[in-house]
């Protein structure tokens, strides 16, 4: 059974402090630090593109000794935003990039928020269907290619981040439980129009809390495990607010609900692994739960358990 | 279920002031001792955009009326909340 290995991350150097944006908006800086928890947002330089974000990752990723490039099978990047204009897809710009062989099965998949936790299920399916060994997972949705700064909204809550997620047949965080779900009828409240991000919260914050906490309890009973057993829930971080929302409907101590948006806001679908990269590392985790939830709309919630034997 | 997920199609419940105030302290915990007035501004007794937000989200989840975005202005108080839920 496949699992995960290993999480590298990458976060642009360049960084917009809220205080200045928040003045932009007309909105109250300490309002958007302590409500929606960020003081800062990261940039995509504007001479790189989708692609050399994933790249970065992806090279922080084969940085250590864990894998090389001609040991990758597959690689799927999820992202909204890719290269020019979508054409080709940009996995393949980064197959390019990286130097890694052209026998890499190279896709994107079009996801938002819940797309780590679908693509996780992509890419260890598509191990499993094609037995290769190794597979690599790249999260990359630079949101300020498409946030408006004058929409308060949206303005103060996105920042660039990339993340490459290793996944082998020996990885040690297994998928034992997952669930996902879909709602095209409120796709109008998070979408792209004359290229710029449009968002009613309200409606995003409605629908996730009327999904998500379900989800979670589904797919931890699915596991056969109590919410007690979780040690940590890493949440798609939308905001401290949501997260937070969550965490008091689960009913959780909060110590096990983190909140990690304050040094690069709403990452998308890097949001989740970026948690991952740290919690995955402690030997005194054993079971996770990962919850991902927005554009679409679409949901995904999964348990990850360490295998016991590595 | 609608979008977001509420049941929009069961018997609608009636609300009072006293359980729109406890929504609120549910919502803000801080606040679980004090005593609102019902007319007073949902700002003015402290909540922000994001608890306001909350506590609607309450109001539609246990009552299965649902508050459309256009009329969140206009429920600016508990006994106005009451009075719209109320009246669906």
């Amino acid at each position: 059974m496949y699992g995960i290995e290993r999480i590298a991350s990458y976060i642009p150097e360049e960084q917009l402090e809220i205080g200045p944006l928040a003045e932009a908006v007309s909105a109250d800086p300490e309002f958007v630090r302590t409500k929606l928890g960020v003081t800062r947002l990261p940039v995509l330089d504007s001479e790189l593109d989708t692609s050399d974000l994933a790249v970065a990752a992806l090279n922080r990723l084969m940085a250590g000794d864990s894998v090389a490039r001609d040991e990758i099978g597959c690689l799927i990047v999820c992202t909204q935003n890719p290269d020019g204009e979508g054409l080709p897809h940009t996995s393949a710009l980064v197959q390019a990039k990286a130097g890694l062989p052209s026998s890499v099965a190279a896709f994107d998949i079009s996801l938002g928020c819940s797309g780590y936790v679908y693509g996780i299920a992509a890419v260890t399916g598509f191990l499993d269907a094609t037995g290769m060994e190794k597979g690599v997972l790249i999260t990359a949705d630079p949101y300020s290619k498409i946030v408006n700064r004058n929409d308060r909204d949206t303005a103060l809550l996105f920042g660039d981040a990339a993340t490459a997620t290793l996944v082998s047949r020996n990885g040690p965080w297994k998928m034992i439980a997952s669930d996902f779900g879909t709602d095209g009828a409120g796709a109008e409240n998070l979408v792209k129009r004359d290229g710029q991000l449009s968002m009613n919260g309200r409606q995003v914050f409605n629908f996730t809390l009327s999904r998500v906490p379900d989800q979670i309890r589904k797919v931890v009973a699915d596991a056969e495990l109590r919410l007690d057993d979780i040690q940590v829930f890493v949440l798609h971080q939308g905001s401290r607010y949501i997260v937070e929302s969550i965490g008091r409907r689960l009913g959780v101590p909060a110590a096990r609900v983190p909140v990690a948006i304050e040094e690069t806001g709403n990452t998308v679908s890097s949001s989740i692994p970026l948690i991952l990269e740290t919690v995955l590392e402690s030997k005194n985790n054993k079971h996770i739960v990962i919850s991902g939830f927005g554009v679409g709309l679409s949901w995904g919630s999964a348990v990850l358990t360490r295998n016991s034997s590595q | 279920m609608g979008v977001g997920g509420f049941n929009q199609e069961q018997q609608p419940m009636k609300l009072s002031n006293e359980k729109v105030c406890e929504m609120i302290k549910q919502t803000r915990s801080e606040l679980s001792d004090e005593e609102f007035d019902v007319n007073a501004s949902l700002r003015g007794i402290g909540l922000d955009s994001l608890d306001i937000m909350a506590v609607l989200y309450l109001v539609q989840e246990q009552t299965g009326v649902e508050v459309p975005d256009e009329e969140i202005n206009n429920l600016d108080t508990i006994a106005k909340i009451v009075e719209y839920v109320n009246s669906r």
